[in-house]
């Protein structure tokens, strides 16, 4: 039962993060949302290769996931140089003040 | 010749593109050398597609593994790849010429050749990588990129929110993507195409429930890439957001990179799951088609028009794809990829022609532009090429990879395909014709008059693709062949689902 409860608490996680990325007007908030989500991934990964194997330490899974922490690392690093900017320039975090374009 | 092996030729040949222009931004200080940058990737990608149409790499096929664990990564340089690569290093030459000239004024040049070199070095990446593992890792380092790209000009309005948008949209994305992957780990036990076919070749046609999550993900995921029509919300505002070629370079190539993925590695899921996906695929399509024609109509700003416009001929694509889903495999994406090339130089040219038009004069506004077509006739004239190239008229490109897409729907059976097609092609001309009568035949207001001579580099990038234009519209077989030979791959590839 255990490897379906981890699959479960991954979806969870990924829905969080979509929910959270979709929702939220602060742009700090929706980057929160998107690590939420990349760590639900991840964990999916590492549930899966369980599920599959038996064992915690599948090698692909593993590279996978460590392979797919520093692209998080790096896509969030983007976002928040680019929250930074947004903030030096409109004095807020908050999307609304994103209005030139039509979102 | 080869130096170590033609799939890490490839790489390297396009990963040293940003490396030597690092060591060389070490010794540029002043911004006048800094902009000759844009001729080491131009040099590298003249290179590349040399290398590519050599005799020994254009007739074999190569493959390798890379690690000890089994299924994990490998790369392989087949027709489907090198097809995709000659169409990414084609586009990549003119748009480092435009570069030069276009990019003068801006900060931090030598970011930015390292950046689309990043770029494009994912993009050459994605076409070989054999897995989707290593096909991840290229995915990302393609798209970080260019969302840094799309807001280049950070201190401005517009580049800064559509980067903002664009990276918050395409980075939920590729984690769904991702998610899809790593059911795909779950279901098939490893990630490579050979171990993702043999498990679905087990899995004998039936509905399972895991291998049609998996493939919704994949859709979304490669969706929002390909902009077709409930996730293409981004497009309109990051492609004219950002610098002239890097928007030749997002519209004409990575879009078409969710198309590269969505063929390689869900179609084998679309084709098991065909009841289910067709008249998903079905929907899609019209609904792109339409919807963005409909759009373009609307639009004041040239840059949005253009970007509409790459949304309807990602629908033509599909038309392509819908053929292939229902079963017709080798014909539906031989003219699917026939009409990646033909888009990717037609929406090429378009942009950068655009870019010129911005260089010299600086508004988007259609209606400002009026008789810029009497002041400018080489640019205005290259833009055109390009338009009528995408409306698909004969005998640019852009007709006769039209002219297939049609005759597969045609061949398939799908009559409504067929007609949307045509509908929507007639749609294209009609606005394109619109705005070459604006162009050329209203009489140039008084602040156009003011105004520069066009510049070397962006004058030869110009004359470059409309060169190409021409001349793949007149020899049509030196786009179709190589498209053919990718699909036939592929058909080849998928043979054990059927």
């Amino acid at each position: 039962m255990i490897e379906y409860s981890l699959l479960i608490t991954s979806a969870v996680l990924v829905g969080i993060g979509i929910y959270m990325a979709s929702t939220k007007k602060n742009l700090l908030k929706i980057f929160i949302g998107i690590e939420i989500l990349a760590t639900g991934v991840n964990l999916n990964f590492i549930s899966l290769a369980f599920i599959k194997y038996g064992e915690l330490s599948d090698a692909l899974a593993n590279s996978i996931v460590i392979t797919s922490i520093v692209i998080d690392g790096v896509l969030v690093g983007v976002g928040l140089a680019l929250t930074l900017l947004v903030y030096r320039r409109y004095g807020t975090l908050n999307v609304d003040v994103l209005r030139k374009l039509r979102w | 010749m080869q130096l170590v092996n033609p799939i890490f030729d490839v790489l390297i040949i396009s990963g040293l593109v940003p490396i030597i222009t690092t060591l060389l931004a070490f010794f540029l200080k002043d911004r006048e050398k800094l902009r000759y940058l844009g001729f080491v990737g131009f040099i590298g990608y003249i290179i590349l597609i040399i290398y590519i149409l050599q005799d020994f790499v254009w007739t074999n096929n190569f493959e390798l593994t890379l690690m000890d664990i089994p299924g994990s990564s490998k790369l392989a340089l087949n027709d489907f790849s090198k097809f995709f690569i000659l169409v990414f290093s084609i586009l990549a030459l003119p748009t480092y010429l435009h570069s030069i000239n276009y990019m003068e004024e801006d900060r931090n040049l030598s970011n930015y050749y390292v950046l689309v070199g990043v770029m494009l070095f994912g993009l050459i990446g994605i076409t070989v990588a054999d897995d989707l593992f290593t096909f991840f890792v290229f995915w990302e380092a393609m798209a970080i990129s260019s969302y840094v790209l799309v807001g280049f000009r950070y201190h401005l309005d517009e580049p800064l929110e559509a980067a903002v948008k664009y990276i918050v949209i395409s980075g939920v994305a590729s984690l769904i993507l991702l998610y899809g992957i790593s059911f795909v780990y779950g279901l098939a036990g490893a990630l490579t195409i050979d171990s993702i076919l043999s498990f679905l070749g087990g899995v004998g046609g039936q509905s399972i429930y895991p291998v049609l999550f998996a493939a919704s993900l994949f859709m979304i995921g490669f969706g929002v890439k390909a902009a077709y029509f409930p996730l293409w919300t981004w497009l309109p505002d990051a492609h004219p957001a950002a610098p002239s070629p890097i928007s030749a370079l997002l519209s004409g190539i990575v879009i078409k990179a969710g198309i590269l993925g969505l063929a390689k590695f869900a179609l084998p899921f679309f084709l098991v799951e065909s009841r289910i996906f067709y008249p998903v695929f079905l929907a899609i399509t019209l609904l792109t088609l339409t919807v963005a024609n409909l759009m373009a109509l609307m639009q004041d700003d040239i840059k949005r028009l253009l970007a509409y416009s790459s949304i309807a001929n990602i629908g033509f694509i599909l038309i392509g794809y819908t053929v292939a889903v229902k079963g017709y495999v080798d014909i539906g994406l031989a003219s699917a990829f026939a009409h990646v090339f033909t888009h990717a130089l037609g929406k090429g040219a378009a942009f950068l022609a655009v870019g010129g038009i911005l260089y010299l004069i600086h508004t988007r506004s259609i209606s400002k532009l009026e008789g810029f077509g009497k002041l400018y006739p080489s640019v205005a004239g290259v833009l055109m090429l390009a338009l009528f190239s995408l409306g698909g008229l004969p005998p640019l490109p852009g007709f006769w990879s039209k002219w297939l897409l049609i005759f597969s729907a045609v061949e398939a059976g799908e009559l409504l395909l067929a007609f949307f097609g045509v509908i929507n092609s007639v749609f294209a001309v009609i606005y394109y014709i619109w705005l070459f009568q604006r162009l050329f035949f209203s009489e140039p207001s008084e602040e156009l008059k003011k105004s520069k001579p066009l510049p070397p580099y962006l004058g030869s990038s110009l004359l470059m693709i409309g060169i190409l234009l021409l001349a793949f519209g007149l020899y049509p077989n030196l786009i179709y062949e190589p498209a053919y030979a990718a699909a036939s791959f592929l058909e080849s590839l998928f043979q054990t689902l059927f």
